[in-house]
């Protein structure tokens, strides 16, 4: 099989370079022998030189968001330090609410507890709503993406109930379920559902020819087409819609548990409010935007660790 | 005639979109025997793809037919191995993966795993990609990702046709010098 390919070669390439030889010069490039360069190795830098960088990358992403911190905590201090002031100051948070910062798992009485375990318990009724709406929302996306009638039926419908804000279901669902808890991840249900089918649906929209003409010459079964082509292709969307989902539900779980009642962040909120204890709901407040933030960057990291290698064609 | 292998028997393509219809291929006859190696050499647009994509049974054909040992083809199959122009690998699965996909779906029953694990193998030795087996398409070159097509395209058959859709020109471009 080289024979001919060699044979060709010659046939076409050295005549040429032979008439080109009688008018201008032919330079030989002087063959140089190869010299194996050995590389100095890495493990001679002491602990020392290698903490280096590491210590500076983390001395720059972390102080210009403590700058501003700083700033807004000193700027809230002296705004809210006035006589008439409604709300308290920085200082009079952490004398008041110092118990709730320092200890966020301290346990005194069944309404007495840690925003920690408060924290959990919202987490636990998101961990439900949001699998279920990951899990269904897959499944629908799915389908929406892969049948022209299914998304010509189901799509006008899901883009009238996707803007239906989350505590609109509230009523509904009480109505429906007649107990708080199954209620409230109703609501985390519905809410997080909506993007999660439509960047599925995208996502398998945008399936590669390529990868469905694979499926077809290995004649792939519907299931084996799932697992085995879609699923990894529309990965990077499923993972955008999972993000927003994610996202959305931790906001209407506190909404909800507002009104529902019960152990979690949210019913904490409303009931500081009602007692007039505003230290407690500003710590209550950066612990959910924390959490949330861990969510989202949760999310995000299994999608980068699943997605690995998608991303490069 | 009636034992020819693979008979492509006056097909005809017309693509239509809108008003505006395009006939590729007309009255296209071509009778392959088994162990027969052909060709379609062609300039660009020509229909070549077109052509091999009617015989994997990729497009369905505006007239005529493809007789595979007499039966009509119509639909793609792991009998007509295709080795797709742009190397079509699957970027989340590793180059062996992405062949064992292949095999284990035609030979899943009728092979061992150590069987299925040595044939994978020896398709990559074929096309010196074995010490790549754990790489990802997007960490090798171009003509690699094409030798890993080939790999799995020979890997699909049971030693006897198979339709090679490698295009020198095309996503292969000029990488002809790396092989041997």
């Amino acid at each position: 099989m080289n024979a001919p390919i060699d044979h060709g070669r010659d046939g076409m390439g050295q005549p040429a370079l032979k008439d080109a030889g009688t008018g201008a010069k032919v330079v030989a490039l002087p063959a140089a022998a190869a010299a194996v360069v050995a590389l100095p190795r890495a493990t001679g830098k002491s602990l020392r030189e290698k903490l280096a960088p590491l210590a500076k990358s983390v001395l720059v992403t972390l102080v210009p968001p403590l700058i501003t911190v700083a700033l807004i905590l000193l700027f809230w201090q002296i705004a809210a330090s006035g006589p008439q002031s409604s709300l308290p100051p920085p200082t009079k948070i952490w004398t008041e609410a110092k118990d709730l910062i320092t200890e966020p798992f301290f346990w005194a009485g069944s309404q007495d507890i840690g925003l920690g375990w408060r924290i959990l318990v919202s987490l636990q009724r998101v961990a439900i709503g949001f699998g279920l709406a990951a899990i269904v929302g897959i499944l629908l996306g799915a389908l929406v993406g892969q049948s022209v009638w299914a998304m010509r039926g189901l799509d006008p419908v899901f883009q009238v109930l996707r803007t239906v804000p989350p505590l609109a279901w509230l009523p509904l669902s009480l109505a429906a379920f007649r107990d708080s808890q199954p209620s409230a991840i109703f609501v985390i249900f519905i809410t997080a559902i909506w993007p999660v089918i439509i960047n599925t649906a995208v996502g398998i929209r945008n399936i590669p020819q390529d990868y469905r003409n694979v499926a077809q010459v290995l004649r792939l079964n519907q299931v084996e087409f799932f697992f085995k082509i879609m699923v990894p292709s529309a990965a990077p969307y499923i993972f955008t819609g999972l993000r927003i989902g994610v996202g959305l539900s931790w906001l209407a779980i506190v909404a909800a548990e507002m009104l529902t009642g019960g152990v979690g962040i949210g019913f904490f909120i409303w009931d500081a409010w009602n007692s007039s204890r505003l230290s407690d709901i500003i710590v209550a407040l950066v612990y959910i935007g924390v959490v949330g933030f861990v969510l989202d960057r949760l999310v995000a990291f299994i999608g980068a660790i699943v997605t690995r290698g998608t991303a490069a064609q | 005639m009636t034992s020819a292998y693979l008979k492509i028997d006056h097909v005809e393509k017309t693509f239509q979109r809108g008003a505006a219809t395009t006939n590729v291929l007309k009255d296209v006859s071509l009778v392959i025997d088994k162990g027969e190696y052909v060709s379609i050499i062609g300039h660009s647009g020509c229909g070549k793809s077109t052509l091999l994509n009617i015989v994997a049974g990729l497009t369905p054909v505006t007239e005529g037919a493809v007789l595979l040992e007499g039966k009509e083809v119509n639909a793609p199959g792991p009998e007509r191995a295709v080795v797709f122009q742009n190397h079509s690998l699957l970027p989340w699965l590793s180059v062996y993966d992405n062949v064992a996909l292949a095999v284990n779906k035609v030979f899943g029953r009728s092979k061992s795993k150590a069987e299925r694990h040595d044939w994978i193998m020896h398709n990559l030795d074929l096309v010196q990609m074995a010490h790549a087996r754990d790489k990802r398409p997007g960490e090798i070159s171009g003509g690699m990702k094409q030798r890993v097509g080939i790999a799995r395209g020979l890997a699909m058959e049971r030693p006897s046709a198979g339709f090679d859709h490698a295009d020198p020109c095309g996503a292969r471009e000029h990488d002809d010098h790396d092989h041997p």
